[in-house]
């Protein structure tokens, strides 16, 4: 068995000081070990569906959470949003949205494409961290995630 | 980086007017150009010539004393011979005095012609300049009568559109008209059919009736002639006549009948081919007539379609470019939200985290220094927050619907009393307004907290809310006792990141004023300030009033 099958929350950030950031205040909460980080949409996918890079990845569990980044390089994170959720497959899997963006039609399209959670990042260190690890504890403790 | 200029509100293009205007303009530039290159030639020429007169001048006025010495010398040589030393002192003394008067004169005749010349060169300034004005008028009277030729063939144009719609309007009254006189037609018709047809049957029934009385009478007659000849005759003779009455009778019986049905028959004929002669000629009529209105009604038709299609291309042409500048500046602001919170995020988070992860070997310096990069990196993000809040309010559309102030107000205020320290706040009851609610909100948030926070370093900080109807319009108005301001940068108030307080004596960041001043300026309303330094400030602003609606 290999780390990559018991990955229970995937952060796709494209941008390395935030996903250092959110790292850093899951790891304050003891979530670190079960979270893997991934740099865009299209290595999201690929991690999700067990292709390209991920191919031989045998997941031993759902993913719990997906920390989805909007504005990334080559596919966006409402094109990933839109991928997953409209697979029967991978529709089930909580995503939040975590962007800088508080954007009515950004909030609009991803509740309309399924989304289970949108939650804008906080500028202030702080907050940041507290918000993180809301969501970590939320989804990853509180939450009863669906088995498949 | 998008072009922010393109977002300035241009002038409306009036593309003729302002060509004018250009080149009227440049024109009179061109003159005066013109005017100061004629003064400079002038001067010139008026120094030149000045210089010129006075060399003339000197050099006669020199070989004048010349020749003036030369004929005291002569003098002075005979005098000499005939006179003594006195004499000789005497002359030397006048030649001095001539000489000395000589180079007075030289003098004033040179300022004189240099005057002179002055004078003229003025006067043939002056001239050109007379002359060049002249031109200018005569150019500006040429243009006016270019713009008037211009406004005549529009005159022409408009007279010539104007009979081109009459005469259109007299085609339409004519057709109404040949309409009647066809109608008008088609009844005439229709009676005289009625009453060919009673004239045919009366007269039937005349010939009917003159045959009848004809064979009565001839009846009658052969009658009188049997009884004459009964007298005469035998029986057979008798028999014979009767034959013959009964022949003739059926003879014109027959005839009676063939006459009656000849007569109606070519009357009938004649009537009906009149009938179908003139109905085949009226529909040619009004087919021909249908056709021509048809025209003229699909001439109109065209027009008003090329006009109506000219306006609505232009309609939206003009809504594209609006688009476009909007989707230019929602790009431009959704690119601002992503992407410029992130690197101030940064900043905040790693400062942060060596404050959290070595702050125990760091002296006071170094902590105080951490603290201004997170503070500042921190106001960097609200400006960011604000800007984009600001940049929102114009492109989120408004909901109206009649809207509670008074417990709008009462709900802000409960909300923003508890963050700037302890104040009294009077809330009067304000009347319903039409408008968006939570911009309103927005309006209420911000004037009662700037109040609250101005307010804050009061003795005795009080907040009071309150409204005057008028008949137009409701002004609602928001009190404080705080450090108030000096009205002379009123003006400044409500711009973005306008500041009338350094932000350590009252944190904030500029645009609060600003939102509130495009919100009421949303809602159709107007807004001001009445404030006096250390006296506290009044804001107001009146938006129309929700029941005359």
């Amino acid at each position: 068995m290999n780390d990559l099958d018991v990955v229970e929350v995937l952060l796709v950030e494209d941008n390395p000081h935030d996903a250092e950031m959110t790292i850093r205040a899951l790891t304050k909460c003891n979530f670190a070990d079960k979270l893997f980080w991934v740099k865009d949409g299209v290595e999201a996918l690929e991690f999700i569906r067990c292709t390209g890079t991920y191919e031989g990845r045998r997941p031993q569990q759902h993913l719990k959470l997906v920390l989805l980044d909007l504005k990334m390089p080559r596919l966006s994170g409402l094109e990933v949003l839109r991928e997953l959720k409209s697979d029967t497959v991978t529709a089930t899997i909580p995503i939040v949205v975590m962007t800088s963006s508080k954007e009515d039609r950004d909030v609009m399209e991803s509740y309309e494409l399924g989304v289970n959670g949108y939650v804008t990042k906080p500028v202030q260190y702080a907050s940041f961290m507290e918000t993180v690890e809301r969501i970590g504890v939320y989804w990853l403790t509180l939450n009863q995630s669906p088995t498949r | 980086m998008p072009k922010i200029r393109r977002f300035l509100p241009e002038r409306p293009a009036v593309p003729g007017a302002a060509r004018t205007i250009e080149r009227n303009d440049l024109d009179a530039a061109a003159v005066l150009a013109e005017v100061a290159r004629t003064d400079a030639v002038l001067a010139k020429r008026l120094a030149q010539r000045t210089i010129e007169r006075d060399d003339v001048a000197r050099d006669e006025a020199v070989i004048e004393l010349a020749r003036t010495d030369a004929e005291l010398a002569a003098r002075l040589a005979e005098r000499t011979v005939e006179r003594d030393d006195i004499a000789r002192d005497e002359a030397s003394l006048e030649l001095a005095r001539t000489n000395a008067e000589l180079a007075r004169r030289l003098a004033e005749r040179t300022i004189e012609r240099d005057d002179v010349a002055r004078d003229e060169a003025l006067t043939e300034l002056a001239r050109t300049n007379a002359e060049l004005k002249t031109r200018l008028a005569e150019r500006t009277i040429e243009r006016d009568d270019v713009a008037r030729d211009e406004r005549l063939t529009e005159l022409a144009r408009t007279n010539a559109e104007l009979k081109a719609r009459l005469a259109e309007r007299t085609i339409e009254r004519d057709d109404v008209a040949r309409d009647e006189r066809l109608t008008e037609l088609a009844r005439t018709n229709a009676e005289l059919k009625a009453r060919l047809a009673e004239r045919t049957i009366e007269r039937d029934d005349v010939a009917r009736d003159e045959a009848l009385t004809e064979l009565a009478r001839t009846n009658a007659e052969l009658k009188a002639r049997l009884a004459e000849r009964t007298i005469e005759r035998d029986d057979v003779a008798r028999d014979e006549a009767l034959t013959e009455l009964a022949r003739t009778n059926a003879e014109l019986k027959a005839r009676l009948a063939e006459r009656t049905i000849e007569r109606d028959d070519v009357a009938r004929d004649e009537a009906l081919t009149e009938l179908a002669r003139t109905n085949a000629e009226l529909k040619v009529r009004l087919e021909e007539r249908t056709i021509e209105r048809d025209d003229v009604a699909r001439e109109k038709a065209l027009a008003e379609l090329v006009r109506t299609d000219m306006a609505e291309t232009q309609h939206r042409l003009h809504a594209a470019e609006l688009q476009a500048l909007n989707g230019e500046l929602e790009s431009f602001s959704y690119s601002v939200s992503h992407d410029l919170r992130s690197p101030v995020r940064a900043v905040i988070g790693y400062a942060s985290a060596i404050e959290a992860d070595y702050g125990a070997g760091l002296d006071a310096e170094c902590r105080r220094l951490l603290t201004v990069v997170k503070d500042e990196a921190g106001r960097m993000g609200d400006l960011i927050d604000d800007l984009l809040a600001f940049s929102r309010l114009g492109r989120q559309p408004m909901t109206t619907a009649m809207v509670n102030m008074t417990s709008l107000a009462r709900e802000v205020v409960a909300e923003q009393a508890g963050k700037h320290g302890q104040s009294i706040c009077e809330i009067d009851a304000l009347p319903d307004v039409r408008g968006d609610r939570t911009l309103l909100r927005q309006v209420w948030v911000n004037l009662v907290s700037n109040a609250l926070k101005y307010s804050s370093k009061s003795a005795m900080p009080a907040v009071k809310l309150w409204a005057t109807r008028e008949p137009e319009r409701v002004i609602y108005n928001v009190r404080d006792n705080g450090v108030g301001f000096d009205m002379a940068y009123a003006g400044k108030l409500f711009g973005v990141f306008q500041r009338l307080h350094r932000s350590d004596e009252f944190p904030g960041t500029g645009v609060g004023l600003a939102i509130v001043q495009r919100i009421v300026h949303r809602h159709g309303g107007t807004i001001w300030v009445d404030a006096h330094l250390g006296q506290g400030a009044v804001f107001s602003f009146a938006l129309p009033n929700g029941d005359t609606e």
